[in-house]
Order: structure tokens, then sequence, then C-alpha cells
């Protein structure tokens, strides 16, 4: 029942990707790609090369219907190797609840620190695979800043919102 | 043997990853190249129809403007046919035939998907290989000059835009007469650069940059943009143009794409040459 919800969520947040978020552009830079959420959200320590393969068919599942050929299965797949890692990087013993969901483990300034850096990273990997290289690196950072703030805008609301409840 | 086994097992995550980059990263160059896009059509058909559907919201959206932009170019046309244009030659010998001295015809089409923003910016357009479509065929609208079909499938088009690095455009000063290639440098959606104008030319801001009828895509004469600002390239002999392009690319819908009913004609006699 569980897979069943989670497989749903996985297909609602591809057409939610493509048929609206892909249409946001402001000033120029700011695209939001807010599939990743999807990933970051869960814990992929036990089972990472389940993780691996299902962020790659996410990312590829986006790239036929944008037709950008591999980028975001490259990002994707690549966010989704680091995430243990970052994790570990941001989260501090002791402070965590067991008991809770993997993402609400961590407290909530040190949960959107995670965020942003995965969002940022995410769309960095993203942005250099689309310009196939570092030439003109002043824009590919600026591009990747801004689109990861404006993506964490969206993520940050719905982690205040839920901490709230 | 048995500790080679132990290593692989231990690292079967990293060796996973390392796989599926690899598959991603070889679809990514694969879908890059240009004479390889006949591989995206097959997707270019899965995503055409999933867009039409967004795209009839827009459109009805839109409306309004666009209305206003096919009623300006109504006006434009009308001034082009034989009643509006006084004939000052009564009982010349030569008459026009325009039967025969057909050479491009224009096919309306919508455009269903398009990105501008990024890097590699792609256009789709609603009319594919079942109206008559090819790859390598022209696309315009009422400002300027759209782009290139790179790939088509039954019904859909697929776009190489003019701000997309890897296009390469024969464009011409309309004061001078010369040309250059016209390439796109990713920086800005509303300017390209035009390169290879020899230093004694007269440029100047304001100048209306044109297609040239070397490309055998576009018919010549039709506005590309106007030069912004100009500077030597690194061998100090020619200057390389900032055009500000006519097409605004933010806001496309309806285009034509150019049939040039000679092209075959001229192709034939080019590789003759080769």
């Amino acid at each position: 029942m569980k897979f069943l919800k989670d497989f749903i969520l996985f297909l609602v947040i591809i057409l939610l990707q493509v048929s609206i978020f892909n249409n946001f552009l402001f000033f120029g830079y700011m695209n939001p790609y807010l599939y990743v959420y999807w990933l970051l959200s869960r814990n992929n320590e036990d089972q990472r090369a389940l993780y691996l393969i299902l962020a790659f068919v996410l990312g590829a599942s986006i790239d036929i219907f944008e037709g950008s050929g591999g980028m975001h299965a490259l990002a994707t797949t690549f966010i989704a190797f680091i995430q243990p890692y970052l994790w570990r990087l941001v989260h501090k013993h002791g402070e965590e609840d067991e008991e809770a969901p993997w993402l609400q483990q961590l407290s909530l300034d040190r949960r959107l620190v995670f965020l942003i850096l995965a969002l940022f990273l995410h769309h960095l990997v993203l942005f250099t695979a689309e310009n196939f290289g570092f030439n003109n690196v002043g824009i590919l950072l600026k591009r990747s800043l801004y689109s990861s703030i404006f993506s964490f805008i969206f993520v940050g609301i719905y982690q205040f919102w839920k901490a709230r409840r | 043997m048995r500790y080679f086994l132990l290593l692989l097992n231990r690292s079967r995550v990293l060796i996973l990853f390392l796989v599926l980059e690899v598959i991603a990263l070889t679809w990514i160059s694969s879908s890059r190249s240009y004479p390889r896009a006949a591989v995206k059509s097959k997707t270019a058909e899965i995503s055409g129809r999933f867009n039409t559907w967004g795209q009839e919201w827009r459109n009805f959206l839109n409306l309004r403007i666009e209305n206003e932009h096919l009623a300006k170019e109504n006006a434009q046309l009308r001034a082009l046919i034989d009643a509006s244009i006084l004939a000052q030659n009564y009982g010349a010998d030569t008459i026009r035939d325009s039967v025969i001295g057909q050479h491009y015809t224009y096919i309306p089409a919508q455009v269903v998907n398009s990105s501008f923003l990024k890097v590699n910016n792609y256009i789709l357009i609603d009319k594919g290989a079942r109206s008559g479509l090819r790859s390598n065929m022209g696309v315009i609208n009422n400002k300027g000059i759209v782009g290139v079909i790179t790939s088509v499938s039954e019904n859909f088009a697929r776009v190489l835009p003019l701000i997309h690095p890897n296009i390469s455009l024969s464009a011409a000063l309309k004061n001078n007469g010369f040309y250059g290639p016209l390439k796109w440098d990713g920086k800005s959606y509303r300017q390209a650069q035009l390169y290879d104008i020899p230093r004694y030319a007269e440029v100047s801001q304001g100048d209306t940059i044109i297609t040239d009828g070397r490309s055998n895509i576009f018919p010549p004469n039709i506005q590309i943009g106007t030069v912004i600002s100009g500077s030597l390239q690194a061998d100090q002999n020619f200057y390389r143009l900032e055009v500000e392009l006519s097409t605004d690319f933010a806001k496309i819908d309806n285009v034509y794409v150019v049939k040039n009913l000679l092209s075959e004609e001229a192709d034939s006699l080019m590789q003759e040459q080769e």
C-alpha cells in the first residue's frame, strides 16, 4: 500500500513538473525544478542501489517530456548518490528524533540548510550538463543560484507549514 | 579473487552510480549533435501531444494580442497584392506569371512548446511530415527569422531556433551587402552576433541585418535584426557585431515554414561541384 502511494506520488510529481513548474520563468533566470524534492525527502541509506535507479528513472522521465536528453537523469542520479553524505554533513549527533520521518530528524534550520545545498548542487549539475562544459561560468553560477533559491522558496514554505502543524 | 569480489560487492553502489552517469552522459552527447537530432523525433511525438493540451489554454489567453499581430500582417500583405500597386508600365511586353515564378511557399504553423532562457533552446511546432515539412526548412514569423527545422515526426516538427549555440546562418547588412555568419553566444535571447564583417565596411548603430540568398533555406531580404554595437575580432581585421533580434523568442505563436521549391535543384548543383 505504501509502495502504491509512493508510486502515484512519483507520477504526480513528474506531471506537476512538466505541466506547471517548467512554465515558471521569472526574471529570465529562475526556473524551479521541484521534482527533486521527491528524492530529497526520503531516506535512501538502506537501499541505495534501488534509489539510484529510481532517481535515474525520475530524471529520465523529465528528460523525455522536456526533450532535454539525459541532463535531468545525470543531475538526479548525482544528487541521489551524494544525498547521504550531505545529510551526515549537516546533521548533529544526539539532536535528532529517531522516531520522526527521515527529513524531520533534522531540526528545521539544519533541514533548510540541507535542502538549499542539495537544490543548488542539483541545479548546478543540471545547468553544467546543459551548457556541456564550463564556459560562461559566471552565467552558469548565477542561473544555478537564482533557480535554486527560487525552488527553495517553494520547498522552504512547505517545510515551515509542516513544522507548524 | 575472493578479495576482489568482496571489494566489488562493497563498491557496488559506486559502480552503479558511475554506470548510470555514463548512460546519462552518452544520452546528452548523442542528443546534442545536430545531424543526429533525428533520434529526438520519437520523444518529440510524446511531448508534442502533451504540450498541445497546455498550449490550447495559452492560445486562448493570448488571443487578443495574436489577433492584433495577424491584422497588422494582413494589412502589410494587402499592400503587396496587385490591386494595391500602381501599374506604371501599361502595355509592357513582359508578363510576370506567378505560377512559373514561384520560388518559395509558406506553410502556417503554431508553436506548441518552446524555450528561450536555456542554452540549448528549442521550439516545437504543430505541423509535421504529414503537412509536407522536412528537416532543413526555414521557419519565420511576421517579425523575422525563427529558426531551422531539425527533425520531423508525423504531426510535429522540432525547430532549432536562432538562439541555439549550434546554429550558424548567413546574414548580410542591408545597406552595403557585406555578409557573414550569424551565431549566438548563449547570453541573451534578444541578441545574436554577426561575425566576419570587414573592417572597412561602414556600419552604424541601427543598421538592418537581413537574410541573404546564400543560405538556400530562407528567402533573401527577410529582416533578422538591427545592429546595437560592434567590436573588432581578435584578428583585428573583421568586426563582430551585436545584433538585436527582431523576433522576440519570449512570445512566438504563429510561424510560417518556408518551403523552397527550388532547393533540390540548387542542392544537386552544389554537390556536382564538390
